[in-house]
């Protein structure tokens, strides 16, 4: 089963401002850039790396070398060990 | 106020932060003298919050905010806050959750009711205010203000203490903010370690510093970065992500309070921004405090 990738249920606020974002995650706060905020805000619902790799090449268009998972997966692995993202059955 | 199984010689009520918390003296191991020494002592260094501060804003009925969740329960909010001049003496099972702090030396007891009054009053007033760990001053008469966030030891009292004498008094220590940008003072004895391998306590009013006398608005927060070898101080402006990711680690319970780094950028975007002010020597800053002060900044 593909795993699917869900907004840690602990995120309290999300502040964006100029493409980038703080999130406040209990008391600590983590700083996001574009594509990180992009996968944030679509895992509000749970996602797939398929389904955020579509979201992700429609917002900024596909990578310049690679292929658009491989980006996505690196992205989500941090956002996994900050625990702002959890991953859901 | 809950019903002390030992005997209680005074009781007061501390104000700031917009809430208060009971303190009650308890008889110690050195008899009643030193017991009354010990309540003229909380007295005065706790002068200025022996009754809410002059001018504060509404009150929050906090003082008798029913406790409602166990993990505050847990943390002891809304008990009294205990002092004793003596040993500690181990709490009975029914007294699990006290509050107490006991100790033979009155220095040791000063900074530890300190302690538990401030973080008391802080877990009061989780979910009602941006709390930032920041000294901070007011024009007594407009009510504009400038408060200093930065860690313990890198220069809050010290300028607190040195703009005191001309503007108000809000806090050495702790700051709370609503979200209509007034400020909740807690005019606290100020921390002076003055050399000393422990702080005193020290009433403002012994140090001279001016009470609040009008509700206080933010007008400006300041990042103190305090080090080495500034000859000429620095005043940085900070970007809204910036400011809130540097003080970030100077506030208390921002995740309680109800979209809480939104609550804070309308703060700092309301205010100007913050700046961040590098520097050596605290008189350096004094110039332009007293010109955010003035408003002519």
């Amino acid at each position: 089963m593909r795993s699917r990738y869900l907004l840690d249920d602990q995120v309290a606020d999300i502040y964006v401002a100029d493409g980038e974002a703080l999130v406040l995650r209990q008391e600590s706060l983590y700083r996001v850039g574009a594509l990180a905020l992009e996968i944030l805000q679509a895992c509000r619902q749970p996602r797939t790396v398929a389904e955020l790799s579509q979201i992700l090449v429609a917002a900024f268009g596909a990578p310049p070398q690679g292929e658009a998972t491989e980006a996505v997966e690196a992205v989500v692995d941090e956002l996994l060990a900050c625990t702002i993202l959890q991953e859901v059955l | 106020m809950a019903v002390s199984t030992e005997e209680v010689v005074e009781e007061l009520t501390l104000h700031g932060l917009g809430t208060s918390v009971d303190l009650q003296v308890l008889a110690g191991d050195e008899g009643p003298q030193a017991d009354a020494a010990l309540v003229a002592r909380i007295r005065s260094a706790w002068v200025r919050c022996l009754t809410p501060a002059p001018g504060q804003p509404r009150p929050f009925p906090c003082h008798t905010r029913t406790v409602a969740h166990d993990t505050d329960k847990d943390l002891g909010l809304g008990r009294p806050v205990q002092v004793r001049h003596g040993a500690q003496v181990s709490p009975s099972p029914d007294d699990a959750l006290s509050m107490l702090v006991a100790s033979g030396d009155q220095h040791v007891l000063m900074q530890q009711i300190t302690q538990r009054v401030t973080r008391a009053l802080i877990l009061s007033q989780r979910g009602r205010l941006l709390m930032l760990h920041a000294s901070g001053v007011s024009d007594p008469d407009t009510g504009r203000s400038i408060i200093f966030v930065a860690p313990g030891g890198t220069g809050k009292t010290t300028l607190a203490r040195a703009l005191g004498k001309r503007w108000s008094y809000l806090s050495d220590e702790t700051i709370g903010i609503d979200a209509a940008r007034q400020i909740w003072a807690y005019p606290k004895p100020l921390s002076i370690r003055g050399g000393k391998a422990y702080k005193d306590e020290v009433a403002p009013s012994a140090l001279g510093l001016l009470p609040q006398s009008a509700p206080a608005q933010v007008s400006k927060i300041i990042v103190l970065d305090r080090r080495g070898g500034v000859d000429t101080p620095t005043f940085e402006p900070l970007g809204t992500l910036e400011a809130m990711e540097v003080m970030g680690p100077e506030s208390s319970s921002l995740a309680a309070l109800d979209r809480g780094l939104h609550v804070f950028a309308d703060v700092l975007e309301h205010t100007g921004g913050a700046e961040r002010w590098r520097y050596t020597e605290h008189t350096d800053l004094i110039a332009r405090a007293e010109h955010i002060l003035a408003g002519e900044v």
